[in-house]
């Protein structure tokens, strides 16, 4: 048996001592050289194994529904020649998700739906990088927020929930802290005056939206997307006051509803971007294959179709001009953070 | 009962460690409940510890002679080495990854995994050994990787492009 | 009433041949969902989400979005009943909510030698707890669902405090150590990131630890592979003795004899499942753990509990598969999914075109009807499936020593990796594996480390909303009368065994003193 062992053991060292030599070879290179050049000139390099399409909040949520729905449709249209497959990472608020692709510099088979913790998370937690570092894809649309309250609700306009506010610290409640959600809410403090919002984090916009039309807690408000509230809303359950867009909602059943802006919440850029990332270093050809391939689930008639379900605004931005909002973002992330000392 | 007692300071050393996070000012925090979850935690394994001292007992060692030690490690060593295995060991500075051990991925190390037990423990013909080494592996893969689409982790040779796994 | 017109319009669609052909598939689909380590009804659902679009879009011959959500639901039952089995088999456990069949499934089928029988209870218990959640699915499903949302933090807190409660006295020999043990469990919970605060925690700088430390790496190590190394030790592994390899259905009619003895556990516990379950949350693995606690509450011989007591199968499981069929109530009717899974059905239905919501019953009362319907065809189909596999199930635990071992090393790391794809989550798996034997060898007890470590997240998280929500101050848990009521019971479930013991420990030493004066 002790021979057994000695043998087993000698063929195992020696696999080892051979193997190492190559792999060590295969260690990333540790600077991502940015393919600041314009990705359609560059000729389009395909995946040659399956590829993980990372979600970073857990099954059922908002961007995991967003992420399903991209892969069904890559899927079923067979915008790639490999599987693209859905995988949650969930945790820390998308730091694990983050840091996970990130490690995969310069790797294609790897791409990554991110929302506004893209940034948040990045600030925050202060991690070893920057959401400037990841290779940009695409941004396929924005989700608005609306201004909800319960049914019931003495408020009848957006007016009456800021002189509320501006007399009482109105308890409110949002997904995750420190996220989009607070973020907004602290913006409306900051721009409106108002007395500091009391915020109770939840874990998805699903338990945000029964919290206002529960009353749990004491919650008063929450600024859910169109999305998250529809199903309350009809049930007579919770109702939004008010847009945080340019421009009215063209969905039906929002059509009548105010913009904030017009309502005296001077707000109207801010929206939850639900785009594509892929990691550091990508060269000019690999992000072509990814821009065209979500340039594609964009004009499928399906996503058309599951962006005005969800009164999602149509958005595609790439190249450039996704690179400058990305940076705008940033900036706009890191002002709050460093107001309110979220670092 | 040296072995309670090392678990009582390997507790205690848990337990002291959390309060040095600091208990965040404010009626709520992120350390409240962890500190007070560590302190009960300290003082029932003191209590235990304290117990396990006072009232005499019979010499319950922890491993009746070598030979179940034996037993176990002879489970846990090919466990552990399984483990290391499957994802590799490496060691990143700041501008170097140096690599201890390849990642021989999920499929190659239990063929060897599977292999040494039925090999060594269940003293198989070799060449029974060598139809679970191959079989095991395939039919997890077809059913994981093919039918099902769960990913499992893949040997250094993947990446490379010589294996499919 | 116009609902049973509703129902048999509902069975007419359920029963159509593309259907039921569909939810067969599912069904057997959902089995092996549960029985493969890390595919559980989550991932599994999640998995066959694109396939079901094709299905919605007619792509089958007379399929529509009745069908997708037919075969979806079917893998959720599946699952649920196939989870359990490789938790009684391996002790290992495929789904959350088999964590607490560890306790008592495990132990009847090996130490006792009853497999068939462990299985055979646990179906039939799946099975009544399925059909009285449904049954109230059927009749109540709005009014509850609206009733739930009420259910604020303090109701929350108060409800995991009682589950707490009901199982504080778990492994009463030695009580300090169980309070080290859940005091662990609570501490490990804790690790990674305050979801109220968005600060990092107990994890050392370590990004990978931010995610935290799930309870099914853990649990898979302190219960599968604890157990593989502490069977070493003793010499012989227990798999293949004593387990009579007779085949036919003897094991069934006896789980259905011992049923009978507990009609009322399992009844009660199905109901208190079914609310558990609508809402939003740890639904299905809640009500597991106070269903245990429960029927180990009620039970005239407590000391049986941990050792393969078929209450501690039936009581938790009629429990959670009630909670399972009834997470979907408030995904159907309020678009609030009650469970992860039913999280993922309800991005089905919404990739499909689909809006869930009160609407959903006038809009499409087929799709609404037919899903009632099928949720008692599929459980009666996964029933069936069930009973009939488990004297092929059983005979699992006859295969030679030198090659379940490994085996179960490597399910077990199947299990904690294809969670997350995490390598982390392995060594989580290992790591615990050793610590689970070193707790067994010093007699420690694991029920209440599992405990806290499964609610530990949810009790802190809805502790301290509570608290931000009445400004620090803890009489907001007394504003609501049913948080105080749940409360007052979880104080006097806590203050019972403690007088218990305190008395009989009184009488036990005033006993001593007249033997030994």
């Amino acid at each position: 048996m002790t021979r057994s062992v000695i043998r087993t053991a000698a063929i195992l060292v020696a696999a080892l001592v051979t193997l190492s030599a190559c792999a060590t070879a295969n260690a990333p290179s540790a600077t991502p050289t940015a393919s600041l050049a314009s990705a359609s000139a560059a000729a389009i390099i395909q995946p040659t194994h399956p590829v993980e399409f990372v979600i970073s909040t857990a099954p059922g949520g908002g961007s995991d529904m967003y992420a399903r729905a991209m892969a069904t449709i890559i899927e079923t249209k067979k915008f790639s020649p490999q599987p693209v497959t859905p995988l949650n990472k969930e945790g820390g608020s998308g730091a694990v998700a983050f840091q996970y692709v990130f490690e995969k510099t310069g790797d294609m088979h790897y791409v990554m739906i991110t929302l506004n913790s893209f940034f948040t998370t990045i600030i925050t937690q202060k991690l070893a990088f920057k959401a400037t570092d990841f290779t940009p894809v695409a941004n396929l649309a924005l989700d608005p927020f609306f201004l909800w309250v319960n049914d019931d609700s003495p408020w009848k306009t957006a007016q009456d929930f800021i002189d509320a506010a501006k007399k009482d610290s109105l308890t409110v409640a949002g997904t995750g802290a420190k996220q989009e959600d607070e973020a907004l809410f602290r913006r409306i403090q900051d721009t409106m005056q108002t007395k500091p919002f009391t915020y109770i984090s939840q874990t998805s916009g699903a338990t945000v939206a029964a919290a206002v039309a529960g009353h749990q807690g004491g919650v008063v408000a929450s600024v859910n997307n169109p999305s998250e509230g529809l199903q309350l809303y009809q049930a007579k359950k919770m109702k939004p006051l008010c847009a945080f867009m340019p421009a009215s909602p063209t969905t039906a059943v929002y059509a009548s509803l105010p913009t904030c802006k017009s309502q005296g919440i001077a707000i109207d850029d801010y929206f939850i971007m639900r785009a594509i990332m892929a990691p550091p270093g990508l060269s000019a050809g690999q992000q072509a294959f990814w821009v065209d391939v979500f340039k594609k689930v964009y004009d499928s008639d399906e996503w058309k179709k599951f962006m005005s379900d969800n009164a999602l605004q149509p958005d595609f931005k790439s190249g450039l001009e996704f690179r400058l909002f990305i940076q705008q973002y940033q900036q706009l992330h890191q002002d709050i953070a460093t107001k309110f000392k979220w670092v | 009962m040296v072995v309670l007692i090392a678990a009582v300071a390997m507790f205690d050393s848990r337990a002291a460690f959390s309060p040095s996070a600091g208990t965040a000012p404010g009626d709520v925090g992120a350390r409240w409940y962890p500190f007070w979850a560590a302190s009960i935690m300290g003082v029932a394994s003191v209590i235990v510890g304290y117990r396990a001292l006072t009232t005499p007992q019979g010499a319950e060692g922890a491993f009746e002679g070598s030979r179940s030690l034996f037993a176990v490690l002879k489970l846990a060593v090919p466990m552990l080495a399984y483990a290391l295995l499957i994802g590799g060991i490496k060691w990143r500075t700041t501008d170097f990854t140096y690599t201890v051990i390849p990642p021989f991925g999920f499929y190659l190390s239990t063929a060897l995994y599977m292999s040494l037990f039925a090999w060594w423990l269940g003293r198989y013909k070799v060449w029974w050994v060598g139809a679970i080494a191959v079989a095991f592996p395939i039919v997890i893969f077809a059913v994981f990787e093919l039918g099902f689409r769960v990913s499992l982790p893949k040997s250094f040779l993947y990446e490379t492009g010589v294996l499919p796994f | 009433m116009e609902v049973f017109g509703d129902l048999a319009g509902g069975f007419a669609t359920a029963l159509h041949p593309i259907n039921m052909a569909m939810l067969f598939v599912a069904v057997v689909l959902g089995l092996v969902i549960g029985v493969l380590p890390g595919l559980g009804g989550t991932s599994g659902v999640a998995i066959l989400l694109p396939i079901t679009v094709f299905i919605a879009h007619g792509s089958l011959p007379g399929s529509d979005a009745t069908t997708a959500i037919i075969f979806l639901a079917g893998i959720y039952w599946g699952a649920l009943f196939g989870g359990v089995i490789t938790s009684i088999l391996f002790n290992i456990p495929g789904e959350p909510w088999a964590v607490v069949l560890l306790f008592d499934g495990f132990p009847l089928a090996k130490r006792l030698g009853k497999p068939g029988l462990a299985l055979s209870s646990s179906f039939v218990s799946s099975f009544l707890g399925a059909l009285v959640s449904t049954i109230l699915f059927t009749f109540f499903a709005l009014p509850i669902a609206l009733k739930a949302l009420e259910f604020g933090p303090a109701e929350l807190f108060a409800v995991f405090l009682l589950s707490f409660a009901t199982l504080i006295g778990l492994g009463a020999e030695a009580p300090m150590k169980s309070v080290a043990m859940l005091a662990l469990g609570l501490l490990l919970a804790a690790v990674g990131f305050d979801t109220i605060t968005g600060e990092q925690r107990l994890n050392f700088g370590q990004v990978s630890l931010l995610s935290g430390i799930g309870f099914v790496p853990v649990t898979i190590g302190l219960f599968g592979i604890g157990e593989i190394l502490a069977s070493a030790e003793e010499q012989g592994i227990g798999f293949v003795e004593n387990i009579p390899a007779r085949l036919g259905l003897t094991d069934v009619f006896e789980a259905l004899r011992e049923l009978r003895k507990r009609l009322r556990l399992v009844l009660s516990n199905a109901i208190i499942g079914f609310f558990f379950g609508v809402l939003p949350g740890h639904g299905a693995t809640a009500a597991s753990f106070l269903g245990y606690g429960l029927a180990r509450q009620y039970s005239s011989n407590k000391e049986n509990f941990g050792k393969g007591e078929i209450s501690g199968i039936m009581g938790p499981q009629a429990a959670a598969d009630s909670a399972g069929v009834a997470s979907l109530v408030p995904m159907i009717t309020l678009g609030i999914p009650g469970s992860p899974t039913s999280a993922v059905i309800m991005a089905g239905l919404f990739i499909w075109g689909l809006q869930p919501g009160p609407v959903l019953f006038i809009q499409h009362p087929d799709f609404v009807w037919g899903l009632i319907a099928s949720i008692y065809l599929g459980h009666l189909l996964t029933f069936i499936l069930c009973l009939l596999a488990v004297p092929l199930l059983a005979m699992i635990m006859r295969v030679p020593y030198a090659i379940i071992t490994p085996f179960i090393v490597v399910i077990s790391i199947i299990g904690s990796y294809s969670l997350n794809n995490s390598m982390l989550d392995v060594f989580i798996t290992v790591v615990f594996g050793l610590i689970g034997y070193w707790l067994r060898k010093m007699k420690y007890p694991l029920a209440p480390l599992v405990v806290a470590l499964v609610l530990g997240d949810s009790t802190e998280r809805e502790l301290r909303k509570a608290l931000i929500a009445g400004h620090g101050s803890p009489l907001y848990f007394f504003n609501s009368a049913l948080s105080t009521v749940l409360i007052v019971a979880a104080v006097v479930l806590v203050l019972i065994p403690l007088v218990r013991t305190i008395r009989a420990r009184r009488r036990g030493a005033a006993q001593a003193a007249v033997a030994h004066p």
